[in-house]
């Protein structure tokens, strides 16, 4: 009985720290997605909690930082609009800065996940 | 000659076109993300040569290429 969650943002199965119920809301440790069980038995099952997309990623990208313990620089609304356009225009929340959008784009990206911000103080 | 590869989406390469902007700097552009085809994959494969990224924005100034939004390094290779 597998009791690990599916983060559907960047593809990481990890194990809930708190005892589930369905309708429990629950944060991705690695990327700050915010997520709603749909079921435990037999399986957990989670689906990206249902918000607006300037919410959802707003909250994805906060609750990141704090998991991380980043600050944001003053340039970040433009860092969001770029992330909203790409939404818009690609389907999902794209790094606004690289080409390819694929799913290690997806922000928080791949390398920011994998602390490359801590070395160079800012994604990207 | 200076250029600069950007995408619409990118914050970072607005600015860096305003930069230039403001210090009178002509400049040639190309939204790679508004270009299509063929023409698409030679500029992405220019970026992809010139950093080893796929990432925006690169500016190239004669021979010097940076890469990101790096206002003292743009100076600097203007040898202002």
């Amino acid at each position: 009985m597998s009791q690990t969650i599916y983060c559907p943002v960047c593809r990481v199965n990890f194990k809930p720290k708190e005892e589930l119920k369905p309708g429990a809301v629950v944060v991705c440790r690695v990327c700050g997605a915010r997520m709603e069980v749909l079921q435990v038995e037999p399986e957990i099952e989670a689906r990206k909690y249902p918000q607006e997309p300037e919410e959802e990623i707003y909250d994805r990208v906060n609750t990141f930082a704090e998991l991380k313990g980043y600050v944001f620089k003053e340039t970040k609304k433009y860092v969001m609009d770029g992330l909203l356009q790409k939404k818009e225009e690609y389907g999902d929340f794209y790094c606004p800065c690289r080409f390819d959008n694929i799913p290690e784009n997806i922000c928080p990206c791949l390398e920011t996940r994998q602390n490359q911000v801590k070395k160079e103080g800012m994604c990207l | 000659m200076v250029k600069v590869y950007a995408l619409s989406t990118c914050p970072w390469c607005k600015m860096t076109k305003q930069f230039l902007d403001e210090k009178g700097v002509e400049y040639d552009v190309l939204d790679v993300d508004k270009l299509a085809g063929d023409e698409q994959k030679q500029a992405v494969s220019e970026v992809e040569n010139l950093t080893g990224k796929r990432s925006f924005p690169v500016v190239v100034i004669d021979d010097k290429v940076i890469q990101g939004y790096k206002p003292d390094d743009i100076m600097e290779a203007l040898g202002k």
